[in-house]
C-alpha cells in the first residue's frame, strides 16, 4: 500500500481504535452484561469491525432504568 | 416554556448518554469514508482475489457514480438497521421498566413526549448526515475528478429524509408496543415491505425507500420526483397519530 | 370544596372491576392514609388520580381543576420508583421542576434545599443508576415535593424499604404534613396509624369505611378479649356455641376474639362454657383497640397466616 493509500485508510483505523477504546473502558467497569458472558462481548467488540462494538454498545450493556 | 426546553434536554441527555448519539456519527463517518475507498480500490482488491484464484477479472473504468452507489446502497441499508437497532427502545423501554411514568404524572402530554423523541432524532440524524455527506463529498472530490460536490451535499436532504422515517416509523411502533425488540421487527417489517412495494410499477413510486435514488439522481441533474416524498410523509402522518392514540391509552401492566 | 373530590369513580377491565364507585372528599391539609390488602384497587385510584391512566367512569377534581390542569398541582411517588439510570439526582430535579414550569432561578434554590432535606446530597451528582433502593426513595420524595404541589401522593411509600429506611421515611412525611397535602396508600397499618390524620379502607374496589383516625378507633375500635386455644376445632366449636348464645365474636387463626365490654359482663358464663366443653384454652389476653382490628373487621376474607 502506498503512503498515500494509507493516509486515506487512517481516518477509517482512528475510528474503529476509538470505538473499540470506548467499549474497552465501558468493559471494564461494568458487572453486568446482556445476553453473552463478560469475555465473550470482550472479543466480539474487539474482533469484529464496526458492528462488534456498535452490537456491544447497543445491547451488551444493561442500560435500564435501574442499572 | 421550560416545559418543552425540558423534554428535549432529558431527550438529548439520553441520546449522549446511552452513546446512541456516538453510535450514529462513528457510524455516518465510516460509511462516508469507506463508500469512496471501496470504490476506489475494488480493482486492487478483485485483482487481489483474482490472483488467488488463478481468474483474471475485467471490470471498466471506476467513476464517482461506482463511490456514490456504495453510498447510497449500503449506507441507506445497513444504516437502517443500525438506525433500528439503536432507537427501537425509545418509548418501549421506558414502558417495560417503568421510567416513562415519570413524564406521564406531570402536566405535558403525549403529543409533547413523542415530539421531543421526533425532534431530537432528527437533530441526530441531521448531525450524522451531515457528517457523512462531508466525508464522502471530500473523499470523493479528492479520488474521482469532476464530482459534482455541491449538488451530492444538497441531495443527502433526501437520505435525512428516508432514516428521519425509519426513525418516525420505530418511535411510532415503539408508542405501541410494550418490548423494543417488537417495535424493531415491527419497524423491519414495515421497511422490508416498502421495499418490496418499491418494485411495483406506479404504487411502488410511492415508497419511501425511493428516497435513496433520489441521491444519485439529484447528483446526476435529474428533475424531482415527488412520489417517495409524498409516500414518506403520508407513512409518518398515519404511524405517529396511530401510535400516539395506543399511547395515551397505555397503562402498566404490574 | 375539599382539595381532592372523587365522585364516582369507576375502573373495569375485561375481566376484572378494579374500582367498583368510589367518592371520596379529601379536604386541604390532610394527612390521608389509604388501606387495603393488595389488589384492592389502591393503586388503581392513584394511577387515576395522578393522570397516569383514565377512568371508565366517574370524574375526579384536584385542587378543584380537572385533566392536566390537576396535574400541575400534584406530586407522585411510585410504588417502585423507576427514575432514568444515565441520569444525575441533581439533573432529574432539574428535569422534574422544568417539567411543572419552574423558572432556572427557581429552581437554583429550591434544589439544594430538596437534596438535604431528603439526605441525599452527597450522592446528587451520581449517576441514579448507583442509588440503594432508600437512597432512591428518598430522591422520589425529593421530586414530588420540589415544586410545593398542593398533594403529594405516595403509593405504598415504606413498604419495600428495611425498618431505617423505613423510619427516615415517615419522620420526612411527619415534616411534609406542615406544607402539603398528603395521600398514602398503605398496607401496613402501623404506619398509618402513627402518621394519617384520615383513614379510608378499600376492599374489592369499594370503599368501607372513612374516617378521621381518631374517631375510627373510638367509634369502631374497642378493646378486646382475645382467647388463643389448642386446635382450630375448638375455636370453630366455641365461636358457634358463643353465637348461640348471642356473644359476638371474631375468629383468626387459633384466636377468638370478644369485645372488652361484652367479656366482662359475660364472663362466668362464657368460661363456664370453656370449662364443660372440654375446649383447650390456651391463654386470655386483653388488647388495646388498633386499626388492625377495624380492618380485619372491614375486609371479611381474612387472609391465613400460618
Amino acid at each position: 500500500m502506498t503512503g498515500e493509500s494509507f493516509v486515506l485508510v487512517l481516518p477509517l483505523l482512528v475510528l474503529e481504535l476509538v470505538l473499540k477504546i470506548i467499549c474497552f473502558r465501558d468493559w471494564l467497569h461494568r458487572r453486568r452484561f446482556n445476553g453473552l458472558p463478560k469475555f465473550v462481548w470482550l472479543f466480539v467488540f474487539l474482533l469484529v469491525t464496526l458492528f462488534g462494538p456498535v452490537v456491544y454498545l447497543v445491547y451488551g450493556r444493561k442500560l435500564d432504568g435501574n442499572d | 416554556m421550560f416545559r418543552k426546553h425540558a423534554l428535549i434536554r432529558k431527550e438529548l441527555m439520553e441520546m449522549v448518554r446511552t452513546s446512541r448519539l456516538l453510535i450514529w456519527i462513528v457510524f455516518c463517518a465510516f460509511f462516508g469514508i469507506a463508500s469512496p475507498l471501496t470504490a476506489y480500490f475494488m480493482p486492487d482488491i478483485l485483482s487481489m482475489v483474482g490472483a488467488t484464484e488463478n481468474i483474471v477479472i475485467n471490470i471498466g473504468t471506476i467513476t464517482y457514480g461506482d463511490a456514490l452507489e456504495q453510498y447510497t446502497k449500503n449506507f441507506s441499508q445497513i444504516g437502517t438497521i443500525v438506525l433500528i437497532l439503536i432507537s427501537m427502545g425509545s418509548v418501549a423501554a421506558e414502558k417495560a421498566d417503568g421510567s416513562i411514568q415519570f413524564l406521564l404524572v406531570r402536566p405535558v402530554g403525549h403529543v409533547a413526549i413523542v415530539g421531543a423523541k421526533l425532534a431530537t432524532l432528527a437533530a441526530m440524524l441531521l448531525i450524522g448526515i451531515a457528517i457523512s455527506a462531508v466525508a464522502m463529498g471530500f473523499y470523493t472530490w479528492y479520488l474521482f475528478p469532476g464530482f459534482p460536490v455541491f449538488p451530492f451535499v444538497v441531495s443527502n436532504i433526501f437520505l435525512l429524509l428516508y432514516f428521519f422515517t425509519i426513525g418516525s416509523v420505530v418511535i411510532a411502533i415503539s408508542t405501541m408496543v410494550d418490548k423494543p425488540i417488537l417495535a424493531g421487527v415491527g419497524a423491519l417489517g414495515i421497511w422490508l415491505l416498502s421495499s418490496l412495494a418499491g418494485m411495483v410499477r406506479t404504487l411502488g413510486d410511492f415508497s419511501f425507500v425511493k428516497l435513496v435514488d433520489q441521491v444519485v439522481q439529484t447528483v446526476e441533474g435529474f428533475p424531482f420526483e415527488w412520489e417517495p416524498t409524498a409516500g414518506a410523509l403520508l407513512l409518518m402522518c398515519v404511524t405517529l397519530p396511530l401510535g400516539i392514540m395506543r399511547f395515551s391509552r397505555w397503562e402498566p401492566t404490574d | 370544596m375539599g382539595m381532592i373530590e372523587t365522585t364516582d369513580l369507576k375502573k373495569r377491565y375485561s375481566s376484572v372491576t378494579a374500582l367498583d364507585g368510589v367518592t371520596l372528599s379529601i379536604e386541604e391539609g390532610t394527612v390521608f392514609g389509604f388501606l387495603g390488602p393488595n389488589g384492592a384497587g389502591k393503586t388503581t385510584l392513584i394511577r387515576i388520580l395522578t393522570g397516569m391512566i383514565g377512568a371508565s367512569g366517574g370524574s375526579y377534581t384536584i385542587g378543584g381543576e380537572k385533566g392536566q390542569a390537576a396535574r400541575t398541582h400534584i406530586g407522585y411517588l411510585a410504588q417502585q420508583p423507576t427514575f432514568y439510570g444515565w441520569m444525575t439526582g441533581r439533573e432529574l430535579l432539574e428535569i422534574s421542576g422544568s417539567l411543572y414550569g419552574m423558572s432556572t432561578s427557581l429552581l437554583e434554590r429550591k434544589i439544594p434545599e430538596m437534596l438535604r432535606l431528603c439526605g441525599v446530597e452527597d450522592a446528587a451528582d451520581r449517576k441514579i443508576a448507583t442509588y440503594s433502593g432508600g437512597m432512591r426513595q428518598r430522591l422520589g420524595i425529593a421530586q414530588a415535593i420540589l415544586h410545593d404541589p398542593k398533594v403529594v401522593f405516595l403509593d405504598e411509600p415504606v413498604s419495600a424499604l428495611d425498618p431505617i429506611g423505613r423510619k427516615e421515611v415517615l419522620t420526612l412525611i411527619g415534616i411534609l404534613r406542615e406544607r402539603t397535602t398528603i395521600f398514602m396508600s398503605s398496607h401496613i397499618l402501623d404506619d398509618v396509624q402513627r402518621v394519617c390524620d384520615e383513614v379510608a379502607i378499600i376492599h374489592k374496589g369499594t370503599i368501607r369505611i372513612h374516617e378521621k383516625t381518631d374517631n375510627l378507633l373510638r367509634l369502631h375500635a374497642k378493646p378486646v378479649v382475645i382467647l388463643e386455644f389448642a386446635t382450630r376445632e375448638d375455636v370453630a366449636l366455641c365461636s358457634e356455641v358463643l353465637q348461640t348464645l348471642g356473644i359476638p365474636c371474631g375468629k383468626v387463626n387459633y384466636e377468638l376474639s370478644i369485645p372488652s365490654d361484652v367479656f366482662e359482663t359475660k364472663r362466668g358464663e362464657i368460661l363456664s362454657l370453656i370449662g364443660s366443653g372440654d375446649l383447650r384454652l390456651e391463654r386470655l389476653n386483653r388488647k388495646d383497640a388498633t386499626l388492625e382490628e377495624v380492618f380485619m373487621h372491614h375486609i371479611e376474607e381474612v387472609p391465613h397466616v400460618s
